[in-house]
């Protein structure tokens, strides 16, 4: 069975090649992939939600830490990230399915390569 | 405003085992407010709670709701329809709102989502801070608007004690000592002088040393 994917990902990391990328992943896995204005915009709810049905892996995807386009996005994102793997171990759901990546806006390689993670490595 | 924290889900997921249809009731002021007991705090808590449970093979129904104020009866009433829905209620207010939700529908178990912490105010972005302690007879006046009451960590009326070093208090470095705050304000205001004046010891019969308090205002009762 394909693993079941649910990935935020800021739009501001999404161009012509990624999308093929991204388009790629979603004949290996289950994936759906949710193109959101800025990754400060993932509130802790829309992720335990995606585990809520039936997510095996929840990624959350925002550009460098410096680069975002809406200054603390991609901060807020991954704080609120921490504040959910905080709340997934309470109740004794494996933290690790739960993963944030600052990525590099120009660095397609590096994008394709964390694709390839989240879709192949054991988080 | 009140501060408050969220309950360990943990905590909170005992305390709903025997249930099937919960309603947990938000309330949109101090909690609010604190990042505790909000539309999100209530959604996000209902969405961990039926993680939890579909995890246990247990099947629970969450109602969410927020009303703007739980110590309110007039807003209280906004949430009667949901409460009879539901077998049981998880407030996410203060202890005040859940007590007045507990007084409200006193035929269904309440529970307490949130441990009421202290009256505070919001220093910066996520940082809140003990300010008041209510004792019902306010002296800010004599002490440049510092409360050492509440501020000072042995609650002294003339300090600062020996504790105080480099303006921090020996109880917790991260802890500003009270006396040396009202001190450099005075100081500031050019009203060091003031300390000197009489202030005769605190009547703490206005806190609660006297029973639990109540305020009346005749002229709003009908």
């Amino acid at each position: 069975m394909k693993k079941k994917i649910t990935m935020f990902i800021c739009v501001n990391l999404i161009n012509e090649k990624r999308s093929a990328i991204l388009q790629d992943a979603c004949q290996k896995a289950d994936l759906k992939i949710i193109k959101i204005p800025c990754s400060g915009m993932i509130k802790k709810v829309f992720l335990i939600r995606a585990f809520e049905a039936d997510a095996d892996i929840v990624a959350a995807l925002g550009c460098e830490q410096d680069k975002c386009r809406y200054m603390q996005g991609s901060i807020r994102a991954e704080k609120r990230v921490i504040r959910t793997k905080k709340i997934l171990d309470e109740i004794d759901i494996e933290s690790n399915r739960l993963v944030f990546f600052n990525i590099s806006s120009d660095d397609n390689k590096e994008f394709s390569k964390t694709i390839e993670k989240i879709l192949t490595e054991r988080l | 405003m009140i501060v408050g924290e969220q309950k360990p889900v943990k905590e909170i997921k005992n305390y709903l085992e025997p249930y099937k249809k919960v309603l947990i009731l938000g309330c949109g002021t101090c909690v609010k407010t604190c990042f505790t007991g909000g539309e999100e705090e209530v959604s996000e808590l209902a969405s961990a709670l039926r993680l939890a449970f579909k995890k246990q093979g247990k099947k629970i129904e969450i109602e969410e709701l927020t009303i703007e104020r739980q110590c309110e009866d007039e807003f209280i009433m906004q949430s009667a329809q949901a409460a009879k829905r539901n077998e049981a209620i998880l407030t996410l207010g203060c202890g005040a709102g859940a007590q007045s939700i507990a007084r409200r529908f006193n035929a269904m178990p309440i529970f307490p989502g949130v441990n009421t912490t202290f009256m505070g105010t919001l220093e910066t972005q996520g940082v809140f801070t003990e300010e008041c302690s209510g004792c019902g007879n306010c002296e800010l006046a004599y002490f440049g608007g510092i409360c050492p009451i509440t501020r000072c960590s042995k609650k002294l009326m003339n300090g600062p004690c020996g504790g105080s070093s480099d303006g921090k208090c020996e109880v917790n470095k991260d802890i500003d000592c009270a006396w040396h705050l009202i001190i450099e304000k005075l100081e500031a205001l050019g009203e060091l002088e003031s300390l000197n004046r009489y202030v005769p010891p605190k009547d703490w019969r206005s806190a609660s040393g006297s029973g639990p308090r109540k305020l009346i205002r005749e002229d709003q009762i009908i």
